[in-house]
């Protein structure tokens, strides 16, 4: 799984969390999570839910904090990914 | 409690209609099925039916609320939440107000609704027993709670206003409008949008509605539903969302407001008998409070829309409370069951029944009873049966009777200055 394919899919996730449409083209991983997507703590929490529900990764509620950008959320979730850790 | 009006000279208007149901999204389509006598029961489309003896209900076709919001958002969200909001946006819309969320409007909320959040509800409950509770998503609590329907209205459309909900099962969204009437008259709000958002075309709801034993076997979908009549054998199941701007007469006036009718009578009673057996002493006193509040006689009605399920039981309560209310007077009213056409939204009932009532007396034709092809004996007022007719109807009385002896009934009038 690559930087691009988990792009797609926390854009699908993005969309899922929020209830107004949001414009996925536009997300890069220099996108802010709080000030370009408006996420609050609440849809964070559901991020982590959905992240580990569809890409098998748990993201701890302490790891939570340090998510600033999408870039964040990517590199985190490529360190911890089940198969990139095998690969290890 | 004794409802009287004689202190308040604020009078109540409805100054926008926004509804969604399975006779169509706009006032005219609306109208149109209830006039031309027109079921908007079928086979299930939207409800996987395949497990259920009962296949037949009153569904809200999708394609109507795609120009309100987007299809991911209604695939993923609450049913009564999606039906609630269109309602809510077309009413803003119909009234003149900004539906778009980026002005703040000085508006309350109330919302009746029977079911609330189901949708969301069952799915917890599910991933609860399948899971176990550390399962369950962080938003279920935001998104199950009662009033989660109401909150998320306020939040959309920015209304300041104060919002509840009321739950008093069928009878939620015409004790929602009755309320917001004796808010605005006793001056706490200038405009409130009140009505009701139900859908029990649930999996769980639908099953146990099924195991309550009175919803009509008949698979005929569009004769399945036969209020008052000899063969009645219950009610079928549908869903649906009616919004009404109530706004303060002198308020709707200064801002050149269409004003569809006036709303000037309120009763509010308990049978205090049975948990689902109905009470004729209890809706009749419901019916005579509310003419009271209204500051009106028996004479003064001209038309009756009836909570009219269909079960053995309601319709020979109601035939007697109506009877009980207006004497003599009861056998020259017209009264029908725009149920038989609706199907039963459950809290939404009043409120679309409400807007039924708006429109026979702006059209002065009283929509029919359908399936009423042979009346039972017990069952001998007016109930309009099959077909509509021309009667000049200035004042309706609109009825909603809900398990547990809770009785609610409107009074609505054409306006006149």
């Amino acid at each position: 799984m690559d930087e691009k394919e988990i792009l797609y899919i926390l854009s699908e996730i993005f969309e899922e969390i929020k209830d107004d449409p949001i414009d996925t083209m536009g997300i890069t991983c220099k996108t802010l999570l709080r000030d370009d997507l408006e996420i609050d703590s609440l849809q964070t929490a559901e991020m982590l839910v959905e992240i580990e529900e569809r890409l098998g990764v748990t993201i701890e509620d302490v790891e939570a904090p340090g998510l600033k950008t999408v870039g964040d959320v990517v590199e985190l979730i490529l360190q911890k990914h089940p198969k990139r850790q095998t690969e290890g | 409690m004794v409802m009287v009006n004689n202190q308040m000279k604020r009078r109540v208007v409805v100054t926008g209609i926004g509804l969604v149901s399975p006779l169509g999204c706009s006032l005219e389509a609306f109208w149109q099925a209830l006039d031309q006598g027109r079921s908007g029961i079928r086979q299930c489309r939207n409800l996987d039916v395949s497990d259920f003896p009962i296949k037949i209900a009153g569904e809200v076709d999708n394609s109507f609320l795609h120009s309100d919001l987007t299809v991911k958002f209604i695939s993923k969200s609450d049913r009564a939440l999606v039906l609630g909001l269109c309602a809510t946006s077309r009413a803003l819309a119909d009234a003149g107000l900004r539906n778009d969320g980026e002005e703040p409007i000085e508006a309350g909320c109330i919302l009746g609704t029977g079911l609330g959040p189901g949708s969301d509800m069952e799915s917890s409950y599910s991933i609860l027993a399948s899971k176990g509770w550390r399962k369950l998503r962080p938003m279920t609590i935001p998104k199950t709670m009662f009033n989660a329907i109401a909150n998320r209205i306020t939040i959309k459309y920015k209304l300041l206003g104060q919002h509840y909900t009321i739950a008093s099962a069928c009878a939620s969204s015409s004790h929602a409008l009755g309320m917001a009437t004796m808010m605005i008259r006793s001056g706490m709000e200038n405009m409130i949008l009140a009505g009701g958002a139900d859908s029990p075309l649930l999996p769980g709801i639908f099953g146990a509605w099924i195991n309550l034993g009175i919803l009509s076997p008949n698979p005929e979908a569009p004769l399945a539903f036969r209020p008052f009549d000899k063969n009645r054998d219950g009610l079928v199941l549908s869903e649906g969302a009616a919004m009404l701007v109530l706004e303060e007469l002198e308020h709707a006036k200064s801002r050149e407001a269409r004003i569809y009718a006036e709303i000037v009578g309120y009763g509010a009673t308990s049978d205090a008998t049975h948990l689902t057996n109905p009470d004729p002493d209890g809706q009749a006193r419901a019916i005579n409070l509310a003419l009271q509040n209204a500051e009106l006689g028996h004479s003064d009605i001209d038309y009756i829309n009836a909570h009219g399920t269909a079960t053995i039981l309601n319709d020979l309560v109601e035939t007697q409370a109506i009877k009980l209310a207006f004497g003599k007077r009861a056998y020259e009213i017209p009264v029908s069951s725009t149920k038989s056409m609706t199907g039963h939204p459950m809290g939404t009932a009043g409120a679309i029944e409400l807007v039924a009532c708006i429109q026979t007396i702006r059209h002065n034709r009283v929509p029919p009873t359908i399936n009423l092809d042979e009346p039972d004996s017990m069952c001998d007022l007016d109930y309009v049966p099959k077909v509509s007719r021309h009667c000049h109807v200035d004042i309706a009385l609109s009825n909603s009777f809900a398990f547990g002896g809770s009785n609610s009934v409107l009074v609505v009038k054409r306006f006149v200055e």
